[in-house]
């Protein structure tokens, strides 16, 4: 078992240069690459604790970023390309290492059907997996990484990947992405976190990557059953509020936000009634990490400690 | 909605049902669609899938069926209710 950690600089970049660097993450394969120098360091920092497959192994996707040709765009812009694909415009070199993540992403919502995918955060206690679906800005990314450095287990901060049939919710412990403002919270909140470089300007805004705990990237192939379902929506300036949601409601949101549901028909509506069949069903708005913190604890009944050492969760 | 016609489910058999605390919730496999049904919904749905009736029928039924303060008061939201399952694809006149 050789990890990400274990390849020098060198190593590190003759394989995201050539053919691709084959990590597995959970259940899925992914080849990552790149030909740009500057991302060999980022990406050996953000997948670090990840395990490396045989090169020869087929893998679900292959995500990279290059240089685009010069007939596809103007001299010095970046492309993303998917299976040897070019995928989506050309952009400009500063983002790569955002648009990398957005690519693996995009593989991962649109490919591995043989899964319901739901649009939700997961992160799981021995007791159990809590779903947390919302719109983006409802601070699901924030929560997430929080939860991840409080004895919470990172499952993803992107997807829940359930195999229909059943209420298992599978790991795919991905770096964490964090925006604007989210990033000085995480790096006041948890000062041992560790944040790949800050891109600013995106069409995001602001955005740095969290690197998944080494714990949760480790226990990668342990599901955990579904628990809770929390539909999180960060107001600022408001003190939390929490309310039962039925299962129907859960069930039906949950379903807008799925990529497949429609997709996988009859086995997609069994599955997600399976799931919401056995969770308790909540929404919270709140307008602190501190209250959103709270808010979990009393949903789960599981204690969640305000402050992780060193760390100040109160902004 | 004619007031004279025999309301039933044409795909009954590919209805997939769950419920929670009185709320239930459908899955159409030939539509794909999913809906949230209260209980009169469903009661009035399950009462054509077991047999065609006609609105007043149905209106009598669900009157005898549900508790006293939740009868329907009129034929009024019996006539909306078809109208509306109908619109979902879930039930057709004949």
């Amino acid at each position: 078992m050789i990890l990400v950690r274990s390849l020098g600089r060198t190593e590190l970049a003759r394989r995201l240069c050539g053919r691709g660097l084959p990590i597995w993450c959970g259940p899925l394969l992914m080849r990552v690459g790149t030909t740009l120098s500057e991302l060999v360091e980022p990406i050996g920092l953000l997948y670090a604790d990840y395990l490396l497959a045989p090169t020869d192994e087929l893998p679900d996707f292959d995500a990279r970023v290059d240089v685009a040709p010069r007939w596809r765009t103007i001299v010095g812009r970046v492309e993303t390309v998917i299976d040897g694909r070019a995928a989506f415009e050309p952009f400009r070199r500063e983002h790569a290492l955002p648009m990398l993540e957005w690519a693996m992403n995009w593989c991962v919502f649109t490919r591995p059907h043989q899964y319901l995918l739901l649009h939700s955060a997961v992160v799981a206690r021995p007791e159990g997996g809590l779903l947390m679906s919302g719109e983006p800005g409802a601070g699901k990314s924030t929560l997430t990484a929080a939860l991840a450095f409080r004895d919470w287990r990172l499952l993803s901060d992107e997807v829940a990947m359930i195999p229909p049939g059943t209420r298992h919710l599978l790991p795919l412990p991905r770096p964490i992405g964090l925006k604007n403002d989210s990033i000085d919270i995480i790096r006041t909140d948890v000062p041992t976190a560790v944040i790949g470089p800050a891109t600013a300007n995106t069409k995001k805004g602001t955005v740095a990557h969290v690197r998944a705990p080494a714990a949760s990237v480790a226990q990668a192939n342990e599901p955990a059953e579904a628990k809770w379902v929390l539909f999180p929506r960060f107001v600022p300036g408001m003190s939390a509020e929490i309310r039962r949601v039925s299962r129907g409601d859960a069930l039906l949101r949950l379903g807008v936000q799925s990529f497949n549901y429609s997709t996988l028909g009859v086995d997609g509506f069994e599955t997600l009634a399976d799931v919401v069949d056995g969770c308790e069903c909540f929404e919270m708005r709140y307008g602190s990490l501190a209250d959103a913190l709270l808010c979990v604890q009393e949903v789960t009944g599981v204690a969640v400690p305000l402050v992780v050492p060193g760390g100040d969760a109160t902004r | 909605v004619v007031a004279s016609a025999t309301w039933y489910v044409p795909h009954a058999a590919f209805l997939r049902w769950r419920e929670w605390d009185g709320e239930f919730v459908l899955y159409h496999e030939l539509s794909g669609d999913t809906h949230r049904l209260n209980i009169l919904a469903a009661s009035a749905l399950r009462m054509l899938i077991a047999e065609p009736m006609s609105a007043e029928l149905l209106s009598m039924r669900l009157a005898r069926a549900q508790s006293p303060e939740s009868r329907p008061q009129s034929p009024e939201p019996i006539a909306d209710l078809l109208s509306r399952l109908s619109a979902l694809g879930l039930i057709d006149a004949q």
